[in-house]
């Protein structure tokens, strides 16, 4: 009896403890995540009580000693004597707030999500594994490590780093750890590339190749050129202002071949592991109006670039300072140096290109060991690169990634879809210091070094704007561009014609760019970045129009300008879209008997002054008819349950709401009767009537646009809903300047006033700390969704006092 | 006497040593000294239930909440306080179990009225 009982409560304890010191599934081991001693109770953090603590640090592999001031949003002002000591500084800190989302990041771009997640990412593990991120970020490292500069920046980065990561306790690790129960591991310079090629793969690793092939197997040539035409019919105001002079002499492009196309592509039907285009909210403004605009004297700047809004913020505010350095702005966690801000001389910003510059082939295997692929008509061989994905709680994977010399084999014959077997040709294997760039910008003082830094960019192609204390204003459509065959790519190319090869690269200098305009502005929003008569090819579709539209009619107009009339223009709620197509849709609607709630919502439009302001139910109704007039004019034809297609572009959509009345396109092929455009126009009307009410009741103050559009700000898990933000409710839109939307919008605004000492102010939505339970990870958020932004402090020494100066940490050579 | 030996020393041990000391820490002193197993449950429970619950209502309150107010919500729980009682409550079952097998362990071996001379 003493027996049982003494083994059965043995059993029962050692039972407990061993179940509280697993993980069951997604749940956490929970002893150790529950104690108050290791477990996520250690994670909590309060403002500081006295603002003026100073912190010393003994840390190996210093040269010399840094200071760092805290301001009151914790933005690290780091002082250092070297340019080795900057960057591990800079690599301390940025661990220090934001270690987790370094690590998942560039987890989620080498495909090992896997081994922290388990069997649910792999397929995402396995498609980032045959894109070759990893391929390319080796690529690039080789590249980066050769030229001192970028190979000190690389190291010291990562020596900071990891002199983090070795001082923390597993109480310590970031909050998200103990949740997913894995430990964070020694970051190496190779995951500095994976930054930079997950960013390569957000901005510029979509294509739309297959769709487009599709299509033309469907509809033919004709139709193609017709419904989908590499320029907008309808309106564009190019980056490039129309009439600016080319003063080179360009290259030959290749010649076409014909067909331009493989014939006999085959049609795709399942959409898994193909790359989508880039969604509309990816996108970003910049601009800058010269000296003659501005109330200063001296140019002003802007810069907002839009990405998927998560939590931790994308971006980290830091300024660098150093012996041939002081610089302000954000970075990416994970990359040295600043990424978009400016400095006692220049101020610069980015925004996406969208150029074409991933391109699927098709190849041919000789047998089933893919050892050879036919190209040029011989036999090539292949090689292969093994890629083992571990799968926590599972045995590892194994994956074959067989490269051709386009690049790697993504998808195959038979798997997963009925298309052809496909290589793959992106920018984002293509070897460079894209990062020298930004290390150069970070130090430049003039037009000249801002040209010369420019030279070092690969990808993701990006437009420059540019702003120096001369009062000279500049932009650059920047990147490695490929020597393209009019339209080349724009559909599936032949992998085994010489002739599809991409032949060489537009040169650097040839790059579309303009300074000092006569209109005495530059500006970007992702439009087409040239008119037609820029002698090559860079894509034959780029983001709609409407917020380079609206951005330059106001930049027009705009004198005296200051910090101020800029950040307003970064809030601009204009719908522009709107203001083109309404009236003409509601001629078509009030043609027709109405309901007494469809008459309301008409005279709700009818009255609207097309913004998309917060408190706006016009621009609900706008905002769900759109796109729903646009499946009911294409769905029909462009949708289907075995192919893959798009719809036309919305320019070409509204060219032909306005102009050809008659196209056939109205009628719905599905249906037995004839639809004209004012069925089309109609019917959408009162669907999306229909939509509105059932998901917000009659119309009322329920269909505000911020609480239908219901922006949202997610925790990079995107499951974790304690750590997202509270739900935003600002104005906006995806074709709007302000371009908030359901999940993309401003991750970082920023406004540089030159001149002899740049004033800038800059907002985003987060903090500067990764931790949810930290004061500092959404106390810029409120600030953000009213519209406004902070001054941003912008030191000289490390002694200067300031009244938003709090705490300061000194690092000493241990 | 063992309700305060365990606190002190649970409390202290798992500065150093990993979380699973406090099922070890009531399973050694209820061996060496418990009289029932009643008492042996109860004195464990309670000695890491408070130790458990005032360090994470400390930490809770320090920090306002700002941590345990969202893990709460993971959990389906209102706030960060009644996390606070979770952890009470698991800190002093483990313990609870513990000191039973501990007291249990040492009867296997020992008459019962040993273990009463021993008074």
């Amino acid at each position: 009896m003493k027996i049982i009982k003494a083994l059965l409560s043995i059993l029962i304890a050692a039972g407990l403890v061993y179940a509280l010191s697993r993980s069951w599934g997604p749940v956490p081991a929970l002893g150790p995540f529950i104690s108050p001693y290791t477990g996520f109770w250690q994670n909590g953090e309060s403002l500081p009580s006295d603002d003026t603590t100073l912190v010393e640090l003994r840390l190996d592999s210093l040269q010399d000693e840094v200071s760092i001031r805290y301001d009151d949003i914790g933005v690290p002002h780091i002082f250092a004597k070297n340019n080795y000591d900057l960057y591990y500084a800079q690599g301390y800190v940025t661990a220090r707030d934001r270690l987790w989302q370094m690590d998942l990041q560039t987890r989620a771009a080498a495909g090992r999500l896997s081994e922290v997640l388990g069997p649910a990412t792999l397929e995402m593990d396995r498609r980032n594994r045959r894109l070759g991120l990893g391929y390319g970020a080796e690529a690039n490292l080789k590249v980066i490590l050769s030229h001192p500069q970028s190979r000190e920046a690389m190291l010291a980065y990562t020596a900071g780093v990891n002199e983090y990561i070795r001082q923390l306790d597993p109480k310590d690790y970031p909050v998200e750890f103990k949740l997913l129960g894995y430990a964070p591991e020694p970051w190496a310079p190779i995951k500095c590339m994976l930054m930079l090629e997950q960013m390569t793969q957000t901005l510029a690793g979509g294509a739309d190749d297959l769709r487009m092939t599709n299509i033309l197997k469907t509809y033919g040539q004709s139709e193609v050129e017709d419904l989908f035409p590499n320029y907008p019919m309808f309106q564009e105001s190019p980056i490039i202002p129309e009439g600016t002079p080319w003063d080179f002499k360009p290259l030959p492009l290749p010649a076409a071949p014909k067909p331009d196309a493989p014939t006999d592509t085959t049609i795709i039907v399942d959409k898994s592991l193909i790359s989508e285009p880039p969604v509309e909210g990816l996108g970003s403004n910049n601009w800058v109006i010269g000296a003659d605009k501005s109330i200063t004297g001296y140019p002003i700047l802007a810069n907002d670039p839009h990405l998927e809004l998560t939590l931790p913020s994308i971006w980290y505010q830091v300024q660098l300072t150093g012996p041939d350095v002081n610089v302000y702005g954000v970075s990416l966690p994970g990359i040295p140096s600043v990424i978009i801000g400016f400095n006692k001389n220049v101020a610069w910003g980015v925004t996406n290109v969208d150029a074409d510059v991933m391109d699927l082939y098709e190849v041919k295997f000789k047998d089933t060991t893919r050892a050879a692929y036919w190209h040029d008509n011989q036999w090539k061989t292949t090689r292969k690169r093994v890629e083992v994905i571990g799968v926590k709680g599972q045995a590892d994977v194994r994956e074959e990634v067989v490269y051709t010399h386009h690049g790697p084999v993504t998808f195959y014959k038979g798997e997963y879809h009925k298309g052809p077997t496909m290589a793959v040709k992106w920018i984002g294997h293509e070897p460079g210091n894209s990062f020298l760039t930004f290390h150069s910008l970070n130090r430049a003082a003039n037009y000249d070094d801002y040209r010369q830094a420019l030279t070092h960019y690969v990808g993701p192609a990006q437009n420059f704007v540019f702003a120096d204390n001369s009062k000279n204003i500049a932009i650059t459509v920047n990147g490695k561009f490929p020597l393209k065959w009019k339209q080349q790519g724009k559909f599936l190319l032949d992998g085994s014609n010489p002739a599809h090869d991409w032949k060489g690269w537009i040169p650097m200098e040839q790059n579309p760019y303009v300074k000092n305009p006569e209109r005495g502005f530059v500006s970007s929003a992702n439009q087409s970045s040239v008119d037609p008569s820029y002698p090559y090819y860079i894509n034959w579709r780029q983001a709609p129009s409407e917020r380079g539209v609206r951005i330059n009619e106001r930049l027009q107009a705009m004198n005296n300008a200051t910090a101020d009339s800029l950040r307003m223009l970064q809030n601009d709620n204009l719908n522009v879209l709107a203001r083109n197509i309404l009236p003409a849709l509601l001629t078509h609607v009030k043609a027709v008997p109405l309901s007494p709630a469809q008459k309301a919502a008409v005279k709700v439009l009818e009255q609207w002054d097309y913004q998309n302001n917060p408190t706006s139910i016009a621009a609900s109704i706008f905002e769900e008819w759109h796109p729903t007039l646009a499946d009911a004019i294409w769905k029909d034809e462009f949708t289907s349950d075995t192919l893959f297609m798009r719809y036309p572009s919305r320019d070409r959509t509204l060219y032909m709401l306005l102009n050809q009345p008659d196209a056939r396109w109205f009628d719905n092929v599905r249906t037995p009767a004839h639809e004209t455009i004012q069925d089309v126009v109609v019917g959408s009307f009162k669907a999306s009537m229909d939509t509105l009410t059932v998901h917000h009741g009659p119309m009322g103050t329920k269909w505000q646009w911020a609480l239908v559009k219901d922006t949202e700000i997610r925790h990079l898990t995107r499951m974790l809903k304690p750590f997202n933000a509270e739900p935003i409710r600002n104005g906006g839109g995806g074709s709007i300047v302000n371009a908030t939307s359901k999940h993309h919008g401003p991750s970082w605004r920023m406004v540089v006033e030159l001149g002899p000492q740049p004033k800038a102010y800059g907002i985003y939505p987060g903090g500067q700390s990764g931790n949810p339970g930290s004061p500092y990870y959404l106390n810029l958020l409120d600030t953000w969704e009213k519209g406004e932004l902070k001054e941003l402090v912008y030191l000289q020494s490390p002694d200067q006092s300031h009244p938003r100066l709090t705490s300061k940490v000194v690092m000493k050579k241990n | 006497m063992e309700f305060l030996i365990i606190l002190v020393v649970a409390a202290v041990a798992q500065l150093f040593l990993p979380w699973w000391v406090i099922a070890l820490v009531p399973f050694l002193v209820c061996m060496w000294m418990s009289k029932n197993g009643w008492k042996a449950f109860f004195l464990s429970f309670a000695a890491l239930c408070v130790v458990w619950a005032a360090f994470a209502w400390y930490l809770h309150d320090q920090t306002n909440g700002a941590m345990s107010d969202r893990i709460s919500q993971i959990f389906f729980l209102p706030n960060g306080l009644a996390l606070v009682g979770v952890a009470g409550l698991v800190g002093g079952l483990v313990a609870g179990f513990a000191g039973v097998a501990g007291y249990h362990l040492r009867s296997m071996f020992v008459r019962k009225n040993e273990l009463v001379y021993r008074r």
